[in-house]
């Protein structure tokens, strides 16, 4: 098996880190994939515009910041991406006529940042205390121009490669929520690759339980 | 039967905490007389977790909830809450209780009032309150009144005094009664003689009786300070309150 620069094997993630209530909102969290790494914060049931009111659901307001400059098409992008795959899983009609607003910021981009934006966004919901049927990991992979699939790929490898995947999986069932391909790949590649980011996804749901579990014991030591 | 029924509660103590995300499945043996609580629902014939915490559970009365902490207050009637007037109407008040939506408080809803005496309350104002109604689809209403009664039960205007803004989870702790911050309170009481309104919304109303703007401001610092420590720490820092 080649080596990748970073001296990762192929199906390795980089080193995650979370930290979750950084900020003053309702909710916030960060997440990182090495040296990628997204903050987002989550407020609400809060106040809705009156036209932005839905009467039977709350709604869901996404607003992505890149890392320099104002937001743009790519960004945009990312904002439907968000809303649509954390629309399914939020039980919004359980705080109807409300705002739930989504704001992630990059803060360090190499490479992956869709999955790390989501990874993001689900733990500042949990943080938030919104109500979810289900929490959502993504991860993405390349395949190299040696048909190699790596995963969570840095910005230096996304560069040059046949193409590019992002898959977003929820926990209970693992199926798939969201997934996005870029460049030309035969089915069999398309489905090694759902299968490789698909057992990556539980290591991510791992270190998810794991962050929340250290708050808790952080918080609640106090009882015990 | 099982000998866990005479148990009261099952203590998560330690290392030992049950956490639960939101999605996990909750295993619950006994199907009759189900009671959920907040954090965990009902769909088709099994029960799910909806937000992340600990697990909780009474066994004699078999109900369930997941214990966790927020900032945003979601009103549940029943709750004493502290508000800001923002609207002043004919027939009834407007309060900000840090919800989605603002709460409204109708001038009969004070004791002994007509549509001739209304209570004087101006925007700014504060108002502790009790929740009466709280539903998703409709605005919260609060009371200051027990219409059984038609007493205030220490509910009405706030004059005064100073607003703390914390955790609901601390509110929740302090209202609870814990002995370590009940000790704290006391032990504050000893210097000064405080005024305390605790919402459950993470707002706690503190007025001294000197109101003397430094000693509140002490007051203050040792409430907020109590907020992240745990029963050890609260005790050292009644301690160090001695001096």
């Amino acid at each position: 098996m080649a080596t990748r620069a970073d001296k990762r094997s192929s199906s390795t993630i980089r080193p995650i880190s979370i930290t979750t209530s950084l900020l003053s909102r309702d909710g916030s969290a960060s997440f990182s994939f090495g040296n990628t790494k997204v903050i987002c914060s989550v407020n609400g049931p809060a106040e809705v515009k009156l036209r932005d009111e839905k009467l039977d659901k709350a709604t869901i307001d996404v607003v992505v910041r890149p890392l320099v400059g104002t937001p743009g098409t790519k960004d945009k992008t990312h904002e439907y991406i968000l809303r649509s795959t954390f629309e399914g899983v939020i039980q919004s009609g359980l705080h109807p006529r409300t705002q739930i607003q989504i704001v992630s910021q990059v803060m360090m981009d190499d490479g992956s940042i869709i999955a790390a934006a989501i990874n993001a966004t689900t733990m500042a919901l949990i943080d938030a205390g919104i109500p979810m049927k289900d929490i959502v990991a993504a991860i993405s992979c390349v395949i190299s121009k040696d048909d190699q699939i790596l995963l969570d790929p840095t910005l230096q490898e996304m560069e040059n490669v046949k193409s590019f995947h992002t898959f977003a999986f929820n926990k209970t069932s693992s199926s798939l929520l969201f997934c996005e391909s870029l460049g030309l790949f035969t089915d069999d590649q398309y489905f090694n690759c759902y299968e490789i980011c698909n057992a990556a996804a539980s290591a991510i749901f791992e270190k998810m339980r794991e962050a929340v579990t250290n708050k808790l014991q952080e918080e609640y030591h106090i009882e015990s | 039967m099982t000998s866990n029924e005479d148990k009261m509660e099952i203590d998560h103590e330690g290392t030992e905490l049950d956490v639960v995300l939101p999605g996990d499945p909750i295993n619950i043996a006994r199907k009759d007389d189900l009671k959920l609580g907040p954090g965990l629902t009902l769909t088709q014939d099994s029960v799910i977790c909806i937000k992340a915490g600990l697990l909780k559970h009474f066994n004699k009365k078999n109900k369930w909830y997941v214990e966790s902490n927020q900032k945003r207050y979601i009103p549940a009637e029943g709750d004493p809450v502290i508000g800001i007037v923002t609207y002043k109407g004919g027939e009834y008040y407007r309060l900000d209780i840090g919800s989605a939506h603002q709460a409204i408080l109708p001038i009969l809803a004070f004791p002994n009032v007509n549509k001739k005496s209304r209570p004087i309350l101006n925007i700014g104002s504060l108002v502790y309150a009790r929740i009466t109604l709280a539903n998703k689809d409709m605005e919260p209403e609060v009371a200051c009144c027990n219409p059984k009664t038609n007493k205030d039960e220490g509910f009405g205007e706030l004059k005064n005094g100073f607003v703390i803004k914390c955790s609901l989870r601390y509110c929740r702790r302090i209202i609870s009664q814990e002995t370590e911050i009940c000790s704290l309170l006391k032990k504050l009481g000893e210097k000064h003689e405080i005024n305390l309104a605790i919402g459950m919304n993470g707002r706690i109303w503190i007025r001294l009786k000197s109101d003397d703007t430094r000693d509140t401001i002490y007051c203050y610092d040792v409430i907020k300070r109590a907020e992240n420590l745990d029963n050890d720490d609260i005790s050292e820092l009644i301690n160090s309150l001695n001096d």
